[in-house]
Order: C-alpha cells, then structure tokens, then sequence
C-alpha cells in the first residue's frame, strides 16, 4: 500500500501477487514435507487435532475477531460438516471428494440460519442466540436416530479417499497441513482487502459502516457463510481421519474450548490463533491425567485471559507488527500538504448520480408522548450549503436521523431528486449518496487513517469476496485503487502525514476531518455534517469552510448542522432554523441575522429595547 | 382435567423460569451483559439448602435464608471478579467469554463441591397432593405460582415506590447521569447481583420439589432463563413474566403430548422464530437504536 506507483501499477501487482504465490506454494510444500515425516501413530494424531482446530480457530477469529460477532457456536457448525460428510459416504455412497464439500456447504447455510434472528441485533442476542442453537445442534445430533447415530455417534466413517486411492495417516496429514496453511493464508490476505477491512468496520462500529453505504446484513451473511465453510471443511477433515464421531464434537463445551483457544492466542490477530490452538490441543493431551480437573481449569484460564490478558498470548507479537508498519511508512509520510487541492476531483461522484436534490416535507417524528419534530421541512440542492441551527433538542439530530434512515418518520416524505427514499436502510440510502457525519465521530478505532478511508469506499469498491481470500492480482488491484483514493482524501483533510496512525489516537480535530474525509470516500451526492467544527480550534475551523467551499464548487450538496455561528454565516447558501421540532426560519445568512424570531428562540425575549443584529454572535 | 393439571404444571415451571429470567433482567439493566450463569446460581443455592437442611439439620428455612446470603455473596463476588475489570461497551464480546468461564468453573465446581448424584430436595409438603375441586394438584407447584407471583409484586413495588428503587433505575437508565445525581453506580450494579442471589435462592427452593437438582443443571436452567428473558424482551419486568410463563407451558405441553426428549429443541425453535420476527422480544422496546 505504502509504495504506490502510478506511474507502472500492474506491473506492480502482478510482481506482488507472484511472491505471495510462490510463499504460500512453499509454506504448503515445508508443511506437507514436515507430514509426511512423521512417523509415530500418536504424534500423527496429535498433528491432525492440532491442524484442524487450527482452521477451526482461524475462521473463528475471522468471524468473532475481525468481524466482531459473538458467535460461539463454533463446534456445532464444525459438527455439521463431520456429520454431513460422514453421513454422505457411510448412507448415500457418495465419494468423500463430493460428500466432503458438500457437508462443508451445509455448514455454510447453517451457520447463516443460525445467525439470521441476529443479523439485525449485534452483541448479547447474537451471543445467547448461538449458545442456543448450539444446545439444539447437539439434541438433534443426540436424537437423530440411526442417521446421526444417536448418542453413540457413528463408528468406522471411511477414510479420507480420492477415488479408488486412500490417503493414509501421512497422506490425510499433509492434506490437513495443507489446508490449515491456506486458511492462515486466506486469513492474512483477507486482512489486507476491502472486505477485511469493512469486516472490522463492522466491529467498531455498525452504525458508522451502515452510514456509508455497507450493507450490514449481506456483509454479515458472508462472513457467516465463509467462515462456516472453513469450519465445515474442517469437520469432514476430521470425520474421516479419525474415523469416530459423536455428538460431544459438536457440543457446547467443545465450541467453548474452541473460543477460549481464540480468546488465550490473542483475538483478531494473526498469529494469536495458530498459538492458542497449538497450547490448548497439545497441552490437555500431555497432561491428561488431570482429566478430572480439565474443565475448571480451562474455565479459570478463560477468566484470567479475559479479565486481565484481553489481547492474548500474541500481544507481542502484534506490536512489533505495528511498530514495523510504522517504520516503514515510507512516501506517505508527512510530505503532503493540505493544499492537495486538484486530489478532490477524485471525490467526485460519477455524473449519473450527481446532481441530486435532497428534500424532505412535512416531518413528524414522536417517541412516546414527546414530540420531537412536527412539521419539519429542509431541501438540499447539488453545489448548495444549507445551514441548519437551532437552540439544543431544537429536533436537528432528530431530523438528521430521519433524513439518514436511522429512524423513520411518523409523518412527511424524504425524497432524494424526486423519488422516495424514507423507507430505506440506513446504507441503502447511503449508497443512494446521502452520506453523514456524526456529532461524536463514530471511527473504526482500530483501523490506520488509510484504512478508515478504504473502509468508506467499500460500498462502490467492494473486489471480490473469492479473490480477497485468494489475494489475487485482482484485489491487489483493489487495495491499490482504494489506497491511491485514501490519499487523496487524506491529503486534502490535512491529514496526508497521518496515514499509518490509529485513528483512534488521532488527537478531536483529526478525527473529525477524518470522518469527513472518510464520509467522502463514500462518493456523497448530498453530505451531512453534524457538528463538524465542534471542538476545532479557529484556524482549523477556517480550513473547514474553505473545504466545505471547494467541495460546493465541485456541485456537492452540503447540510451543515453547526453551532459556530462564524462558519455557518460564512459559508451557507441559506439557513434553516429549528425550534422545538418545526421550522421557525427559513432564509439567507444576512435574513436570518436579522429575523426577530430567531433572536428571541436564542437570546431570549429582548427586554424592552429592539434587539440588534447579534443572534449571529449567539 | 388433564389439560388443566398439564396447564398448572406449566405455568408452576413457567414461575420458575420467569424468576431466573427476571433476575437476568435486573442484571441487565444494571450493566447491560447477559448473565446465563444465573442457572448455576440456582444450582449452588439448591445443593447448599439441600446440604444445609439434610446435612447440617439447620431448620428449613434458615437453612434457605443461609443459602440466599452466602449466593448472594457469591454473586457480588463473580461481579467483582468476573465483570468489573471489563469494558463497559455493549458491543464488546468479552463479557460472554468472561461468562461462559463463570459458568464452567461454577458447574465444574459444584461437581467438585457436593458430587455428581443427583438429589432431592427436602420437601416442604408431607402430602404430595390436594384436591381443588375435584382436581387433584400438587402443592408445590401452586407454592411455585403463588410465590413467584407474590415476589414480583413486592418487586414492582420495591423497584417503584423506594428511593432505593429509583435509584437502582436510574443507574440502569444512565448510568454517567446517574453518577453526576451522587449515584453510586457501581454499588447499584453490586446490589442487582446480589439480588441476582437472592432471586437464585427463591427459584432453587421453588423448582427444588418440582425437579432434581444436581451440578450439571446450572447451564440448561440458565439457558431456559435467557430464552424466557429474550422471548419477552430482555430488561423489562413483563416481558420476564410473559417469556417465563411462555416458555414453561410450551415446555410441559410439548413433552406432555408429543415427546420429552422434543422440549428443550422445540422451546429453543420458538425462540428462534421469535427472535426473526421481533428481535427485542414480544413486549421490548422497539426503537433501540442510539445514535
């Protein structure tokens, strides 16, 4: 990402994509080497639990880690692609190299069944709704019959078989080693790609990635779907090279000891998972004679991890990586300046969509028995600034919501260039090209300055889902796209030297010009910015107008929610005034300066003397 | 008849699950994470009364006045040391793991503490049952309904008409504002836990007659308590009575007249299918977006 050129790209590309290649061919060749060495039947099994709770635990991390959901049902889905391999060979006579993706695939839809009810909640029902299925998964298992096996499980499942030709222990191993270095591959190459990246948007924050335009549900239904696949692929891996399976595989107690893996290696870390997986598979085997004490001390290891170790065993690990990242930030370290004015032709949005007004009639709003607002009315037109003031809970927020699609109106339409758009999503009406920023800047925390801004253009630079697991040339294409338009917007917020800083250590007026900036790469037609100069200092805010000037000149259409009265008299176009949730102005900067109306909803009833042009100062 | 005595059982279990549920609420407000080792609660205070009672030969109910201190204690504790070196954002995924380990160690040691065998609890009733006209009831099961029904109201009330009570939700409602008020939050959040113990003691002695009780029935209990509080909508005090008394009936009536190995697979599909339709619950609030 740092050494981009423009000048030669695919030649670039297809270099980085043929190292990467020819790494992953030989980390495989150095596993399925190390495989086929061992001898010992022990060692040999202890190799495969190991690798298969490796990719179990890497798509876990994929899923809980970067994508932020709580879903702890690992084992059962794990259980569902053993089950339905198994099942397809030992009932139906189909040949592993089908029945085995095949179980993988019915993995893959469980997993997004079991997810739907918490597709539209996160966090705590997510986490108890999985902890549920789990439970069934695991009495459906037990009360199957003869086609699960009951609770006995289904003995004697055939080995690992291509054709008429049977791997062996060594053979099915370096199958398993295989597999697990392609799914750390796929993890770190996802890592690295839109998807990635808008996986860990929707961790930090659901509302700020709904904002711009990131379909929240699809988003989720692929992560789900993928991931359950790895672990699907996994549960056949195993079925048919161990030969046994019971109902415990896919029990609620093995889906914990699979997250308190996830949770010791270190969450949402590269290398935090194949550590965890390694500890806990290898160690409980070599000390099994505390067979009887296993549980709680997992149980109190998960405790003391959580509590006091929340980044894991890897946590070193992870900062010498950021600090590299760091020291070799290279060009985009601080040699831009704010003056990178020709970049913004980039945020323009493709001519089709452009030009759009935004206009809203007539909006009622109640929660409960308050009303907060009632007949409310702003229109927005394509290279126009609208200012909205209004004194606090005068209903701005509110009607920023609704003209966002975070709430619906009880009453009035929203229309963007004619047509309807009030009951849309959130991000449908984003990816229409109304796009917002919040009072409180919502960031993705974790993510790098450039990795926010790529994050806001995943919905119109989104790659391909294959290839960002893949890292194909074509998502190398992608990334470097998606950078070269970070920069840009990087460099004309004035944040050209701060690419590679967190943004969650970005000091309140970058990030603040970063959610601008980001809200940009969104592609906007009509941008909202709610507050955008609170907590700037006064050249800061200066900055602020002559961007909010040039984005106009460029046929953006701007709402300004805005309390700084020398902004919002400075660049607007018109003002509208709210009071107590209906409009109690609508006119020029200079009209409303001068409405007596306006002065009395801010200063108060003049007492006795005419009041004099001051409410601007207000 | 029969359909009547079924319909007592339930609502009798529906009573208990509604009272587990209505403990994770109280939790819930306070701090916003799901306490599904409530159910082992419920278990510690049933081995303990039992072990109280049978063991020691303490009389009966202060054997079960014993018990609710000492899981009362245990509760602030697993606060202290399970959840308050956590982050207090909801979207945090660590409050789960941090659970989830309770709930292990807990069922682990119950195991440990007071064996595997399953036992009965001492019951209360010599004669195992009455007749209300005509129908022939057990006396435990009305006591599960009556006292249930009995707490709540004294609940409602507490939570009401107390400054103790406002206190308790307002630190729920806002925590940072009520902290501004002089409101100890933190003290708040010990207190729902604590209550959280009390509560766990009132459904052990409730479900004690109804069931057995041994160490392994902590996580199902605690299961069936957050399918009644989500099925009602979590947080709310009807909607921990409605999911309770919900769930208990599906569960009696399906093991009643299709199969018991079905119930806790249909209950937990009910919720499922409720949980798509209405996300927070038959009687949750629905606008739950912050922005």
């Amino acid at each position: 990402m740092t050494s981009f050129d423009p000048a030669s790209p695919g030649q670039d590309v297809g270099r980085a994509a043929r190292v990467r290649a020819m790494l992953l061919v030989a980390a495989m060749a150095v596993a399925v080497g190390a495989s086929l060495m061992i001898e010992d039947r022990y060692e040999n099994y202890l190799a495969r639990l190991t690798l298969i709770n490796i990719i179990v635990v890497y798509a876990l991390n994929i899923l809980i880690g970067y994508a932020g959901q709580a879903f702890v049902a690992g084992a059962a889905i794990f259980a569902v692609g053993a089950y339905g391999s198994a099942i397809g060979v030992m009932h139906f006579g189909v040949p592993f190299a089908i029945a085995w993706p095949l179980g993988a695939l019915l993995a893959g839809i469980v997993g997004i069944v079991s997810a739907l009810p918490a597709l539209r909640l996160a966090g705590s029902y997510l986490a108890m709704v999985s902890i549920a299925f789990n439970v069934v998964a695991e009495q459906v298992l037990i009360l199957g019959g003869d086609i699960t096996g009951g609770p006995v499980g289904l003995p004697a499942v055939p080995p690992v078989a291509f054709g008429a030709f049977t791997l062996g222990d060594s053979g099915t191993l370096a199958l398993i080693a295989a597999c697990a270095v392609l799914t750390i591959y796929c993890t770190a190459s996802l890592r690295d790609s839109q998807w990635g990246r808008a996986a860990i948007a929707l961790r930090e924050s659901e509302l700020a990635a709904k904002s711009l335009g990131i379909d929240t549900v699809w988003l989720k239904m692929a992560i789900f779907f993928v991931t359950s696949l790895m672990m699907g692929l996994a549960g056949g891996l195993y079925a048919h090279s161990t030969n046994y399976i019971s109902p415990d595989i896919g029990g609620i107690l093995a889906s914990f000891v699979l997250v308190l893996m996830l949770v010791l290696g270190g969450i949402g870390t590269l290398w935090g998972p194949l550590l965890g997986a390694c500890v806990l598979t290898i160690l409980p085997q070599l000390l099994s004679s505390f067979q009887k004490y296993h549980l709680l001390v997992l149980g109190i290891v998960l405790l003391i991890a959580v509590t006091q170790m929340p980044k894991g065993l890897a946590q070193p690990q992870d900062l010498l990586n950021r600090r590299r990242r760091r020291s070799n930030a290279g060009p985009a370290g601080g040699t831009q300046s704010a003056s990178a004015v020709p970049d913004l032709l980039v945020l323009a949005r493709p001519a089709a969509d452009a030009g759009l007004t935004l206009s809203a009639r007539n909006i009622g709003k109640r929660f409960g028995g308050v009303v907060a607002l009632s007949h409310a009315a702003v229109d927005v037109r394509p290279g126009m600034i609208r200012g909205m003031i209004g004194p606090n809970g005068s209903g701005k927020s509110t009607l920023v919501n609704v003209l966002t699609g975070f709430y619906s109106p009880d009453e009035g339409t929203v229309t963007l260039g004619g047509r309807d758009i009030h009951r849309l999503s959130t991000s449908a009406i984003a990816q229409k090209g109304i796009v917002r920023t919040f009072q409180t800047p919502r960031l993705f925390s974790d993510l790098t300055v450039a990795e926010n801004l790529s994050a806001g253009q995943f919905h119109h630079r989104p790659g391909n889902l294959l290839s960002a697991l893949l890292g194909t040339p074509g998502n190398t294409g992608v990334n470097r796209q998606a950078a070269a338009e970070s920069l840009a917007l990087a460099c004309a917020l004035g944040l050209g030297g701060l690419l590679d800083q967190r943004a969650g250590d970005l000091s309140q007026g970058n990030q603040r010009q970063l959610e601008i900036a980001r809200a940009l790469a969104a592609h906007p037609a009509i941008l909202i910015l709610d507050e955008p100069a609170a907590g700037l200092s006064h050249e800061e805010s200066m900055n602020l107008c002559t961007l909010l000037e040039n984005l106009r000149a460029q046929g953006l259409g701007i709402l300004l929610i805005e309390h700084h009265m020398d902004v919002v008299m400075r660049v607007c176009d018109r003002i509208t005034v709210l009071n107590r949730g209906s409009v109690l102005a609508e006119g020029t900067p200079q009209e409303i300066r001068a409405n007596a109306a306006v002065q009395e909803a801010y200063l108060g009833k003049p007492a006795g003397a005419p009041a004099t042009a001051a409410a601007g100062e207000a | 008849m029969e359909l009547l005595s079924v319909a007592v059982t339930g609502l009798a279990v529906g009573s208990v699950y509604a009272l587990i549920a209505l403990a994770i609420n109280v939790v819930f407000a306070a701090r916003r994470i799901v306490n599904f080792a409530q159910g082992d609660l419920v278990m510690f205070a049933g081995l303990l009364s039992i072990s109280l009672i049978t063991a020691w030969h303490w009389p009966y109910f202060l054997g079960l006045i014993g018990a609710a201190v000492a899981i009362a204690v245990l509760a602030v504790l697993i606060e202290r040391i399970a959840i308050r070196p956590l982050p207090r954002e909801e979207s945090s995924i660590s409050w789960i793991l941090s659970i989830v380990a309770v709930a292990v160690i807990a069922s682990n040691a119950g195991q440990l503490i007071f064996g595997a065998e399953t036992r009965p609890f001492p019951p209360l009733f010599e004669n195992p049952h009455v007749e209300i006209g005509g129908i022939r009831l057990d006396p435990s099961q009305l006591t599960a309904i009556g006292a249930t029904a009995a707490f709540l109201l004294l609940f409602h009330l507490a939570l009401n008409r107390t400054l103790h009570g406002k206190a308790l939700k307002a630190a729920a409602r806002d925590p940072d504002m009520a902290m501004m008020l002089g409101i100890r939050v933190s003290r708040y959040i010990a207190i729902a836990f604590a209550l959280a113990g009390v509560m766990a003691t009132l459904a052990s002695f409730l479900i004690g007659p109804l069931t057995f009780i041994n160490a392994n029935f902590g996580f199902s209990l605690g299961i069936k308590g957050f399918a009644a509080a989500a099925l009602g909508g979590l947080g709310t005090l009807p909607g921990a009575v409605i999911g309770g008394l919900l769930l208990g009936l599906a569960e009696t009536f399906s093991s009643t007249y299709l199969s018991s190995d079905l119930k806790d697979i249909i209950t937990l599909s009910i919720l499922y299918g409720i949980l798509v339709f209405r996300p927070t619950g038959l009687v949750g609030e629905t606008n739950i977006v912050k922005v």
